[in-house]
């Protein structure tokens, strides 16, 4: 009897140095995409997370990436154990949180403070894990806005027949730009914006910090204006290959991100105001309902085709009917 | 007699305002001409003077005590716009190596599991590359001061060496004050577009003639913003190519440039490759004279990055002698005979 108690105690010991050699074990490698790899912003803010993992027992080693693509599939692949990569590549690996930049879905920071919040709790942690992928961090990278090159362009309808630049990668905006009768132009980040500065297309769109990085102004002269509607809110997303990282990792990991919205919202602002107050063109009120509707219409559209999550839909849809009650969408009959 | 005296103190006043006037007259002449022969001594004697000595350390502390007198030039109409682009140049890079010293202690922290010493090395660190960035950003817009043309818009007609040796100078202002600015959460608010400013006026300078740094400064923004690039080009070939026209001249400076790129692309193989050329080079080709301290700014920066990397893998720096070996190299095997067989 106490052989067998000594052999269990044994083996109980020989699996508790077992385990916490697999948490302190390797370093795990961490792909960052960048556009200006290690010289760039989102790799700067990773050398801060990864001082962070440090007290959560994890330490990573940072590879830069100037293609989100192959960082994604390196992830797929196993060459990395986390990555950090934009909401739209995000999600083929979590269709929940990749459906956070889900067209007009956002009209406000506030509301994706507010969801952000939601889906970084405990409660929620379920639905930030999709075998063997885990969401640890969701940072908010800017509104999207539309530019175009002709500023009366401040309708839904005005939009058919002009020619919108759409990225290739994102299946979303190809069936947006159908459903408003634009003329969908293929594009990649490289020459999206190329395009427009040399009249290729009408209208492409964005987080206001490529006006000045890709001198959009040169595309918006002479009469050109930046729409001042939230077409989406871009994000950049942190996951890991959860069985890979110590119990409990995710959740401290989404606590800290959360505790960085503001700093980063700080920086966002900061691009926002480099676009002349002249450039913004403001949509009558009336319009704004219009925008919001065909938006709707295609998120339900987009859901019902499998690329958006209907959970996220639903919980973005309750956020915003909290925040504003009378909104037409609170009482439609086809809710989302 | 009352008229013969007023006429007298008349005549007297007229004389002390004439004799005010020409000694007024021949203050600001003087002071005006002062301040024009100085700022020319300084562009056209003690730049170049200085660009033949090696002691970097002695220049980035003589950097940062002038760029804060330079401008006064400005109050005996003297602007001394290209002063200033090189001594923001030169007195911002000495904020990016107290950064990189605050990078090491990140790493060294992160080496030795100490988080609270490593976020404390970042907050340090961003704070020096705010201040790196906003010295670079003054020197790039005394840049568009002394051009009328400004950069990215259409080349300046260069009158002398020393006119295009203040452009490239100023253009780096602009490149790393966007990449220090970017690096530092954008505390310095550099404008983004200068990046794409800056690729274009590289090309108003010849790349032979400057070592190729205006080829590699290219290199450096194709890479990141490929819609500026011409159709056909590889930016890496062409830095490639850039690197060897450096190299021929004996100025290495255009290494730097080709590591920071590999850094950023996360290529640490060829960093590696750069920084064991640097020293193999160094033995075949003598620096270039006229330009020594800029030669060992290179040798510098190249040790920088080397400590960065050394770091990274084992918490110290590159060991003394040790520029151009790296921790993973393979160990020669020697001849040995086995003690026992003589024993």
């Amino acid at each position: 009897m106490l052989t067998i108690h000594s052999l269990f105690r044994f083996f109980v010991v020989v699996l508790l140095i077992s385990t916490s050699t697999v948490t302190l074990a390797a370093p795990k490698k961490m792909c960052v995409f960048d556009l200006l790899g290690a010289n760039g912003p989102v790799f700067s803010q990773m050398k801060d997370y990864k001082a962070a993992a440090l007290a959560w027992g994890v330490e990573l080693v940072l590879k830069p990436y100037t293609s989100e693509r192959v960082a994604a599939e390196d992830f797929k692949s196993g060459l990395c154990d986390a990555v950090s990569f934009t909401g739209i590549r995000a999600r083929q690996f979590n269709a929940f949180t990749g459906t956070l930049d889900a067209i007009g879905a956002m009209p406000t920071y506030a509301h994706l403070k507010s969801v952000i919040t939601t889906i970084s709790g405990k409660k929620a942690a379920k639905l930030m894990f999709n075998d063997p992928y885990e969401v640890v961090g969701i940072f908010p990278a800017g509104a999207g806005f539309m530019f175009v090159n002709d500023r009366s362009i401040d309708t839904v309808g005005e939009l058919a027949g002009k020619r919108i630049a759409i990225l290739d990668s994102d299946p979303a905006q190809i069936e947006m730009v159908n459903f408003i009768g634009g003329s969908p132009v293929g594009a990649s980040i490289a020459n999206m914006y190329s395009k427009f500065n040399n009249g290729s297309v009408d209208v492409t769109y964005g987080p206001a910090v490529v006006y000045e990085a890709m001198e959009l102004y040169k595309g918006l002269e002479p009469n050109g204006g930046v729409i001042r509607f939230s077409l989406v809110q871009l994000t950049m997303q942190m996951l890991i290959r959860k069985a890979d990282f110590p119990e409990g990792y995710g959740q401290k990991s989404r606590e800290y991100a959360l505790a960085q919205f503001d700093t980063g919202l700080g920086l966002i602002k900061k691009y926002e105001n480099t676009i002349p107050a002249k450039m913004w063109v403001d949509i009558p009120a009336a319009d704004v309902t219009g925008y919001r509707e065909v938006f709707r219409q295609s998120r339900i559209r987009l859901r019902d085709k499998g690329i958006y999550n209907a959970k996220m839909l639903k919980l973005m849809r309750m956020l915003r009917c909290k925040k504003q009650a009378d909104q037409p969408e609170c009482t439609a009959t086809d809710k989302e | 007699m009352k008229i013969m005296r007023y006429r007298k103190i008349i005549r007297w006043a007229e004389c002390l305002i004439l004799t005010l006037f020409l000694l007024i007259s021949a203050a600001t002449l003087v002071i005006n001409n002062a301040g024009k022969l100085l700022v020319g001594f300084i562009e056209d004697q003690a730049v170049p003077y200085v660009l033949k000595t090696g002691d970097v350390a002695m220049g980035c502390v003589m950097a940062e005590a002038l760029t804060l007198l330079i401008p006064s030039f400005s109050q005996i109409n003297a602007p001394p716009h290209k002063l200033e682009v090189i001594f923001n140049f030169l007195s911002g890079t000495c904020a990016e190596f107290q950064a990189m010293e605050e990078e090491l202690r990140y790493l060294r922290a992160v080496h030795i599991k100490n988080v609270t010493e490593a976020q404390d090395a970042r907050i340090l660190q961003k704070r020096h590359l705010n201040r790196a960035a906003q010295r670079q950003l003054k020197g790039y817009l005394n840049l568009e001061l002394a051009y009328p043309e400004r950069p990215g818009n259409v080349c300046p007609e260069f009158a002398n060496w020393n006119e295009e040796f203040y452009w490239l100078v100023g253009l780096m202002d602009g490149l790393q004050a966007v990449l220090n600015d970017l690096a530092s959460e954008g505390s310095a608010q550099v404008p983004l577009d200068i990046s794409l400013k800056v690729g274009r006026g590289a090309a108003c300078l010849n790349d032979e003639q400057w070592w190729g740094v205006p080829s590699a400064i290219q290199s450096a923004i194709w890479i990141s913003f490929p819609s500026d690039k011409p159709e056909g080009i590889e930016p890496l070939i062409l830095l490639d190519k850039a690197t060897q026209t450096g190299l021929q001249q004996g100025m290495r400076i255009v290494q730097v440039i080709a590591a920071k790129i590999y850094i950023g692309l996360g290529d640490t193989d060829q960093v590696k490759e750069i920084i064991r050329n640097n020293g193999a080079i160094r033995t075949s080709i003598a620096a270039n004279p006229d330009f020594l301290f800029l030669d060992k700014v290179a040798t510098i920066q190249l040790q920088a990055i080397s400590d960065y990397l050394w770091t990274e893998a084992t918490g110290k720096r590159t060991p003394a002698g040790g520029l151009g070996n790296f921790w993973d190299d393979p160990v020669n095997t020697l001849d040995t005979i086995d003690i026992v067989d003589i024993l």
